[in-house]
C-alpha cells in the first residue's frame, strides 16, 4: 500500500473514527485502525467490537493495499505534525511508514485479516433523514432510553419501521417516549415492517457525529441484526440490542377525557422551585388541578420542608390530584420542542399523557409519564 | 476434522459431535474432569467449528474466522478466568485496568500458541461478578452474523457465589444461538443452580502415551518426554510446563522423593534443607511436589502388593531402584494410608494452612504409615 | 442450529403443569379465586423443582386481562409478556448481582411509580438469600408498608439465610424434592409428545439421578436424546452416565475376601477401558456395600434396590461377611468417595482405595478394636490420628423404619457391646442413629450440615460428639477452636443455621450444642509429643511457635 496525501485530511479522517478505540481490552487488535486503499480512495475502520466506524479519505493513490496499525500513535503523530504533504507506505514486516518532507516514522502493525470486517452489505431496508430530522427524533427520544442492564431490551432505542411511520420508542418502565415520524425518504413498503433496538452508545456516536460535523442527510439502513447510519461523512455501523421490546402500545392510555394546558417555561421553572422542597429520595412533587388553574406542591415530612406555588393553566376536568416525579417530569418538559404543552390525564393512578402543542412538522410525539402513589 | 486439535477424549468427543451434527446443542454445557486433560481446549475447538464459514464439515483453518481464532481473538469467543481484583477497575463492574487488558490479551496469545498450556492469571483467585456483568453486556448485543457465540467460563468452581448467581437467568434462556461452556474438575464444585441448567461431558485423564506422545511432538527427546509424561499424571497443562524448564521438573521430583526420605530418616538437618526448600515453593508449587509425592507413595503400593509385576503399572520408572530399595526396608509399611495423608496434606494447605507446618505434620504421619509407630 | 433443551420447552404454562408442587399451587390457585393475594410471597426450595417457574405463573394470573385469575389465559398480552420476560410491571430481578443496599434502595424508590399497564408491579427476587444485611433491611421498610399496587416474590434455595424478619412478612411455600417416580412420568410424558422413544427402565434411572430436581432430569433426557437418537434403553443410560455392570462391584467386593493384589489393577484397568469414571464407580461401591448391610437382615433385604437373582447373590455373599469388617469397608469407601471429588487423580485414588480394601486385615489388631468396643479404652491409641478418625467400631444405623427410642437391639455379638453405655444412650426424640454413629460419621455429617459453607464445617469437625440430649447433639470442643469461633458457631446453631441441614440428614429435627471439653483437644497428642522430635523443635524454632494447649 502506498499513497499520498496532506496532513489535514488524513488527521480529521482519523480522528473521525478513532473516538470508537477502546483504552483498555484484552482483544488487542480492536486497539487499531484498519485501512484499506482502493485507487484513490482511502478506508479507514475502527471499532469497540459492538460498533463499527468507516470513513474515506480521498488520497493519491500509488498501490492498492491495506494496514493494521495501532490508532493511538497514528493520531498522535499526525496531530503533532504541520500542515504538510505526506507520503505513507506499508513496508514488507507490515509496519506503517509514515514519511514527511524531514522525517521518516514507522508504527509497526499487525495482519490485517485480524480484524472483523464490519458486514460489507448494506442492508436493504433504508431510510432517509435530513440530519436535522434525525437529531430532533434522537433528541426528543433517548433521554428516557433505561440504563437498567437486568433488562437489556430496554436499554437502546427502539427504531421500529411500521405502516410507512418510522417510530422510536424509549422506556425505562417509569417513563415512556415515543414519536412517529412521517415525511420522509424510504425505500421499504408501506407494508413492510421491521424493527431494531439501537443500543445508547451508538446513539451518542451518531448524535455526537450530526452536531460536531457539517452533515446534511442520513441514510438508515435497518436489519434485523445491525443498524447502519451513512452520513456520507461517517458510516456507523452498530450491533442491535437482543431481546424484544416490550408491547408499549399496550401501555398507552386510550382515553384520558382530562386535558391541561401550560406554559412550558414556567411551569418548568415553578417545578425546579417547588421541588427542592421535596423528598430527595422520590422527588415527589404533587399536581393540584382545578378548571382554569393548576398548583404544584411539594413536602419533605422529614425536613418539614415544604413549598407550593400557583400558574396559569387550563383544565377542563373534574379537580384532583397527581403526583410526579419531579425530575422526570423536568426532564419531559425540556424535551417538548414547542413553548406550550399539553397533558392528558385519567385518574391520580393512571399514566399522564404529556404532548407539545405545537409538535414539529412530521413528528407526532407523546411522552407518557407514570405517576408516584400518594399516601 | 472437528474437534482436530482435541487429544483422547473419545467419548466426550462423540457426545459434543453428535449434538452439533443431530442439532442438539444445548445452550449450557458443563466440562468436567481432572485437571490438563482438555475441557478448554474442547470448548475452544468447539467454538471454532460452530463459526467456520465453510460450515460444520470442520473448521477449515483458512477462513476469517479459523484465522481469528488462531489468535483467540474472535467476536464470537469470550473467555472469562478467575482474575484477581485489581485486573479490574472496581471488582463489582467489568472494566478491565491497563495491565489486567494487557495480561489477559498476553494469556490469550500463548493459550491460542498452545490450547493444552494452562491460563492462568497469576493471582487470579476467583471469577468475579464485574466478569459476568460484562459478559451479560456482551450476550445483550445481537452479533452481526447467523453464528453461534461462544463464552468459556473456564474453572467455573472459582465463581464467586454472587458471580455465579448473577450468571443463573443467562444460563437459564441466553439470548439466540448463545453457548456457555462451564469447566470444572468435579461437579460437585459447582454451585447446584449452576449444574443444574448445564448438560454434562465428562473428561477423562489423558493417557500417560498420549502425554507423551504429545510432548514428543513438541520437541522433546523421547526420554524426557517419557519421564514428563510419567512426572505430570496425565496433566497435560503441567506436562507442558515441566517441559518448558525440565530443570523444574527435576528439582520437584527429587524434592517430592525426600519428603518421603527425610520423613522416615528423621534427620534434624536433611529435614532442615528440606524445609528449606520447601518454603521456597508458592502453594501451587507445593501442591505439584506433594501430588508426585504421592504418586511416589502409590508405585510403593503397587510394588509392595505386586512386586515384580508390577514394573509396567509404574510412574516412576526412573528411579526404579530407589523404589525397590524403600518397598524392600520397610515391609510392614502401609503405602496406601501415606498416600492418603498426602492427600489430606494437600486439602490442608489449599485450606491456607502453614506450609511448613503442614509438611512436618505430613512427615509425622508418614512415618507413622510406614512403621506403625509414632517417630520419637 | 438453534436448539430449545427441554427444560425451556416445557417449561410449565400453567399451575396444573407444576409437577410434584401440588400443595403450593393449589393454596395460591385458591387465593387468587378468593383475590385474596398477599403482597409478598416467598418460595423455598432445592434447585430445579419449579420456584421461578411458579413465580412467573404467579405473575402472570395476578396480571392477566382476566385475571386475577387461577388459571393465567397465556393468551392476553400481559401474559405473553410475562413469558418472554418484557413485561415493564413485572421485573425478574436476581438477588445475587443486586445484592448491595444501593440496589434495594432503587427498588424502594421505584416501587411507589405505579404499574405502567397492569394491575399490579411484581417483583420476583430470586435468589433472594444472597442480599446483604442492610439490603434485607431495606428491603424490610418496604414490605412493612408496602405499596398496594406491588407484590413480591422471593425465591430461594437457602431459606436459611433470609432473615427470620423478611419471612414473617411474607407467605411462605415451600417447594419439595421430587421423589423419582415423580420426574420419571414427567419424562415419560415429554419424551412421548417429542417422539422419542425410551423404555421405563432407562427413565426410571435417569429419575434417580435427577436427584429429586426436574430441570436436571430434563438435562439429562435432552443428554441421552442425543447419546441415543433411536431409543433410550436402560443399557445405554448406563452407558452414557457410567453406570458400571454389578458383575464388577462383586469383583471388587471379592478383593476384601481374596486379598489378591492384582485384582485391583485389573479391576481399576477394566474400569478405565470401558471408560468408567473411577468416582463414578466409587460412588457404586457404596452403595454396593449398603446393599450388603441390607442383605444381612431379611426385612431390610426387601430394600435392595437390584433384580432378584442379584439380591439373592447379596444375601449370600452377606453370610460370608462379619458386620465390623462391612461397617469398615464402608467407612474407608466414605471416606474416599469424599475426597476423590477434588482428587486431582482420581483413577490413582480409586486405586488405592481399593488396595485399603484388599489389605484391611493387615493393618487394623482386632484387638484393639475390640477393647475399643467394650469402652476399655475411650481413644486407644488414635492419638496420632487424632481428630480424623472417629472411631471405627460399633457403627450402627438402625433401620429407619424402627422410630421408637428404644436402646440399640443386640445384633450380633460384636456390636452388642456398643449399647451400654454410662448415659442413657439414644435421647433424640426420634432417633434413628446412636451417638456411636454419630461419631463414626461426623465429617459426613458436618459436610452434608453445612453444604457449600466450607469455613463452619472445617470448625466444626473440630468438635466431637460427646452425647446425646433432648434432642440436642451435643458437640465438644478443645483449644483448637478459638472462643470467637466457638461463638459462632453457638449464634449460628442458635438462630437455626443448621436446622434444614440437620433435618436433611437425620430426617427428623435435630438441633446442635457446643461446649468446652477442656480435657478433649485433638491436637493435644501431637502437641504433647512434640518436645521429642527434633524435627518439631526445629520448626517451632522457625515459626516461633509453641504447643498449643
Amino acid at each position: 500500500m502506498k499513497f499520498k496525501v496532506s496532513q489535514e485530511p488524513l488527521l480529521q479522517g482519523v480522528s473521525k473514527v478513532s473516538g470508537v478505540v477502546p483504552s483498555r481490552t484484552p482483544l488487542t487488535f480492536l486497539y487499531n485502525i484498519h485501512a484499506v486503499l482502493s485507487g484513490n480512495e482511502l478506508k479507514l475502520t475502527a471499532s469497540d467490537g459492538d460498533v463499527f466506524l468507516i470513513t474515506t479519505v480521498a488520497v493519491e493513490g500509488l498501490e492498492d493495499g491495506s494496514v493494521l496499525v495501532p490508532a493511538r500513535p497514528l493520531q498522535d503523530l499526525l496531530r503533532e505534525l504541520p500542515t504538510t504533504e505526506l507520503s505513507l507506505e506499508t513496508s514488507p514486516e507490515q509496519h506503517l511508514v509514515v514519511n514527511t518532507s524531514k522525517g521518516q516514522f514507522v508504527i509497526p502493525g499487525e495482519e490485517p485479516s485480524k480484524f472483523p470486517p464490519a458486514p460489507a452489505e448494506r442492508p436493504p431496508q433504508q431510510l432517509s433523514f435530513s440530519a436535522d430530522d434525525l437529531k430532533s427524533i434522537l433528541d426528543q427520544t433517548t433521554f428516557a432510553v433505561s440504563h437498567d442492564e437486568l433488562r437489556p431490551a430496554l436499554t437502546g432505542l427502539l427504531m421500529q419501521f411500521r405502516s410507512g411511520e418510522m417510530r422510536a420508542v424509549a422506556t425505562d418502565g417509569h417513563r415512556l417516549v415515543k414519536l412517529v415520524k412521517t415525511g420522509f425518504q424510504t425505500s421499504v413498503t408501506a407494508e413492510a415492517e421491521v424493527e431494531v433496538i439501537v443500543p445508547l452508545k451508538t446513539l451518542s456516536l451518531l448524535t455526537r457525529h450530526l452536531s460536531g460535523d457539517d452533515v446534511a442527510k442520513v441514510d438508515v439502513y435497518l436489519a434485523s441484526n445491525r443498524v447502519v447510519f451513512d452520513t456520507e461523512k461517517l458510516i456507523i455501523t452498530s450491533k442491535v440490542v437482543e431481546g424484544r421490546f416490550p408491547a408499549y402500545d399496550a401501555v398507552i392510555p386510550k382515553d384520558n377525557p382530562q386535558l391541561l394546558k401550560a406554559d412550558v417555561e414556567r411551569l418548568s421553572s415553578a417545578v425546579k422551585r417547588v421541588s427542592i422542597f421535596a423528598n430527595q429520595i422520590n422527588r415527589l412533587v404533587v399536581m393540584q388541578l382545578n378548571p382554569g388553574s393548576m398548583k404544584i406542591l411539594a413536602e419533605d415530612p422529614d425536613s418539614g420542608r415544604r413549598g407550593q406555588e400557583e400558574i396559569e393553566a387550563t383544565f377542563d376536568g373534574e379537580p384532583f390530584e397527581i403526583g410526579y416525579n419531579a425530575a422526570y417530569l423536568l426532564e419531559a418538559l425540556r424535551h417538548v420542542p414547542c413553548q406550550e404543552m399539553e397533558m392528558m390525564l385519567g385518574s391520580p393512578t393512571a399514566a399522564g399523557i404529556l404532548k407539545p402543542a405545537k409538535p414539529r412538522e412530521g413528528e407526532d410525539l407523546i411522552m407518557l409519564l407514570m405517576p408516584i402513589r400518594l399516601h | 476434522m472437528p474437534l482436530e486439535r482435541l487429544i483422547d477424549q473419545s467419548r466426550a468427543r462423540i457426545l459434543i459431535e453428535r449434538m452439533v451434527q443431530d442439532s442438539r446443542l444445548p445452550h449450557a454445557l458443563l466440562f468436567w474432569g481432572p485437571a490438563g486433560s482438555g475441557k478448554s481446549v474442547a470448548a475452544i475447538e468447539l467454538a471454532r467449528w460452530l463459526n467456520c464459514r465453510e460450515g460444520l464439515a470442520g473448521p477449515c483453518g483458512q477462513c476469517n474466522s479459523c484465522i481469528q481464532f488462531k489468535s483467540l481473538e474472535h467476536p464470537h469467543f469470550s473467555y472469562i478466568l478467575p482474575l484477581p481484583g485489581k485486573a479490574l477497575v472496581n471488582s463489582e463492574e467489568g472494566e478491565l485496568t491497563e495491565a489486567g487488558a494487557s495480561e489477559l490479551s498476553n494469556i490469550f496469545a500463548r493459550k491460542a500458541e498452545e490450547p493444552y498450556g494452562s491460563a492462568v492469571y497469576p493471582g487470579g483467585q476467583y471469577i468475579l461478578i464485574g466478569q459476568i456483568r460484562a459478559l451479560l453486556q456482551w450476550a445483550s448485543k445481537r452479533s452481526f452474523e447467523d453464528l453461534p457465540r461462544v463464552a468459556l467460563i473456564d474453572r467455573a468452581d472459582r465463581l464467586r457465589e454472587e458471580a455465579g448467581n448473577a450468571l443463573l437467568k443467562l444460563l437459564e434462556e441466553p439470548p439466540p444461538n448463545f453457548i456457555l461452556v462451564l469447566t470444572a474438575q468435579s461437579q460437585e464444585d459447582i454451585l447446584p443452580t449452576l449444574r443444574s441448567r448445564c448438560q454434562a461431558v465428562e473428561f477423562d485423564r489423558l493417557r500417560t502415551e498420549s502425554v507423551e506422545r504429545f510432548l514428543t511432538r513438541h520437541g522433546q527427546q523421547e526420554t524426557d518426554a517419557r519421564r514428563l509424561s510419567r512426572l505430570c499424571g496425565g496433566d497435560l497443562s503441567r506436562g507442558l510446563n515441566f517441559a518448558s524448564q525440565p530443570q523444574v521438573a527435576d528439582e520437584f521430583h527429587e524434592l517430592a522423593i525426600n519428603i518421603v526420605r527425610h520423613s522416615l530418616g528423621r534427620n534434624p538437618i536433611e529435614f532442615d534443607a528440606l524445609l528449606e526448600q520447601w518454603n521456597h515453593l508458592g502453594l501451587a508449587d507445593q501442591l505439584i511436589v506433594l501430588e508426585i509425592t504421592a504418586t511416589w507413595l502409590r508405585d510403593a503400593a503397587v510394588l509392595q502388593a505386586l512386586g515384580p509385576q508390577a514394573v509396567k503399572r509404574l510412574m516412576h520408572l526412573d528411579r526404579l531402584e530407589l523404589l525397590e530399595k524403600f518397598v524392600v526396608n520397610c515391609p510392614e509399611a502401609d503405602f496406601a494410608a501415606a498416600v492418603a495423608k498426602v492427600d489430606e496434606a494437600c486439602q490442608h494447605l489449599e485450606g491456607n494452612a502453614l506450609a511448613p507446618l503442614t509438611l512436618l505434620v505430613l512427615s509425622r504421619e508418614l512415618y507413622r504409615a510406614v512403621y506403625h509407630r509414632k517417630p520419637v | 442450529m438453534s436448539f430449545l433443551v427441554t427444560a425451556r420447552k416445557w417449561r410449565p404454562q400453567t399451575f396444573e403443569q407444576v409437577v410434584g408442587q401440588e400443595g403450593a399451587a393449589r393454596t395460591l390457585q385458591n387465593a387468587l379465586r378468593a383475590g385474596r393475594i398477599a403482597h409478598a410471597f416467598i418460595f423455598a426450595g432445592p434447585r430445579g423443582v419449579g420456584k421461578t417457574t411458579t413465580a412467573r405463573l404467579l405473575a402472570k394470573a395476578i396480571n392477566c386481562i382476566k385475571g386475577p385469575t387461577p388459571e393465567p389465559c397465556n393468551q392476553c398480552v400481559s401474559c405473553q409478556e410475562i413469558a418472554e420476560g418484557r413485561s415493564l410491571d413485572v421485573l425478574e430481578i436476581d438477588g445475587a448481582s443486586n445484592r448491595g443496599v444501593g440496589e434495594i434502595r432503587n427498588l424502594r424508590e421505584n416501587i411507589r411509580f405505579n404499574p405502567v399497564g397492569s394491575r399490579k408491579r411484581i417483583y420476583i427476587i430470586d435468589e433472594v438469600h444472597m442480599l446483604t444485611i442492610e439490603a434485607f433491611n431495606a428491603l424490610l421498610k418496604t414490605l412493612e408498608e408496602p405499596p398496594e399496587h406491588a407484590i413480591f416474590i422471593f425465591a430461594t434455595t437457602e431459606m436459611n439465610r433470609v432473615p427470620a424478619t423478611i419471612l414473617s412478612r411474607c407467605q411462605r411455600f415451600d417447594f419439595r424434592r421430587l421423589t423419582a417416580p415423580e420426574i420419571a412420568g414427567q419424562l415419560r410424558h415429554i419424551a412421548d409428545h417429542e417422539g422419542l422413544k425410551a423404555d421405563d427402565e432407562a427413565l426410571g434411572l435417569l429419575a434417580r439421578r435427577a436427584d429429586g430436581a426436574m430441570r436436571d432430569g430434563q438435562s439429562l433426557l435432552d443428554q441421552m436424546a442425543t447419546f441415543a437418537p433411536e431409543g433410550i434403553t436402560a443399557e445405554q443410560v448406563r452407558t452414557a452416565l457410567g453406570i458400571v455392570p454389578e458383575d464388577l462391584y462383586f469383583r471388587a467386593s471379592d478383593l476384601v475376601f481374596g486379598r489378591d493384589m492384582a485384582v485391583v489393577f485389573e479391576i481399576v484397568d477394566e474400569i478405565d477401558t470401558r471408560g468408567h469414571s473411577p468416582r463414578e464407580f466409587l460412588r457404586g461401591l457404596c452403595d454396593h456395600f449398603i446393599n450388603f448391610l441390607k442383605a444381612r437382615d431379611a426385612k431390610s433385604a426387601a430394600f435392595i434396590e437390584a433384580p432378584l437373582d442379584v439380591a439373592k447373590r447379596y444375601q449370600e455373599v452377606a453370610r460370608k461377611l462379619e458386620l465390623n469388617d462391612l461397617l469398615r469397608v464402608l467407612a474407608i469407601l466414605q471416606e474416599a468417595f469424599t475426597d476423590i471429588r477434588r482428587h486431582p487423580n482420581p483413577r490413582l485414588k480409586l486405586e488405592l482405595t481399593l488396595l485399603r480394601l484388599a489389605s484391611l486385615e493387615h493393618t487394623e489388631q482386632i484387638e484393639e478394636l475390640l477393647a475399643n468396643l467394650r469402652g476399655e479404652n475411650p481413644q486407644p491409641s488414635r492419638g496420632f490420628q487424632g481428630n480424623q478418625t472417629p472411631p471405627r467400631s460399633g457403627i450402627k444405623p438402625k433401620p429407619a423404619a424402627e422410630s421408637t427410642p428404644k436402646p440399640l437391639e443386640p445384633e450380633s455379638k460384636t456390636t452388642a457391646a456398643t449399647a451400654p453405655t454410662p448415659r442413657p444412650a439414644v435421647a433424640i426424640s426420634t432417633a434413628t442413629w446412636d451417638l456411636d454413629y454419630i461419631r463414626q460419621y461426623w465429617h459426613q455429617i458436618v459436610d452434608q450440615v453445612c453444604e457449600g459453607r466450607g469455613v463452619l464445617a472445617c470448625q466444626l469437625k473440630l468438635g466431637r460428639p460427646e452425647r446425646l440430649e433432648e434432642g440436642f447433639i451435643v458437640t465438644s470442643f478443645g483449644s483448637d477452636l478459638h472462643d470467637l469461633q466457638l461463638e459462632r458457631l453457638q449464634k449460628v446453631a442458635v438462630s437455626g443455621g443448621f436446622d434444614q441441614g440437620l433435618q436433611t440428614a437425620f430426617g427428623s429435627p435435630v438441633r446442635l450444642r457446643f461446649e468446652r471439653h477442656a480435657a478433649f483437644s485433638p491436637q493435644e497428642t501431637t502437641a504433647s509429643t512434640q518436645e521429642a522430635d527434633p524435627l518439631d523443635q526445629e520448626v517451632m524454632r522457625r515459626l516461633g511457635a509453641r504447643p498449643i494447649g
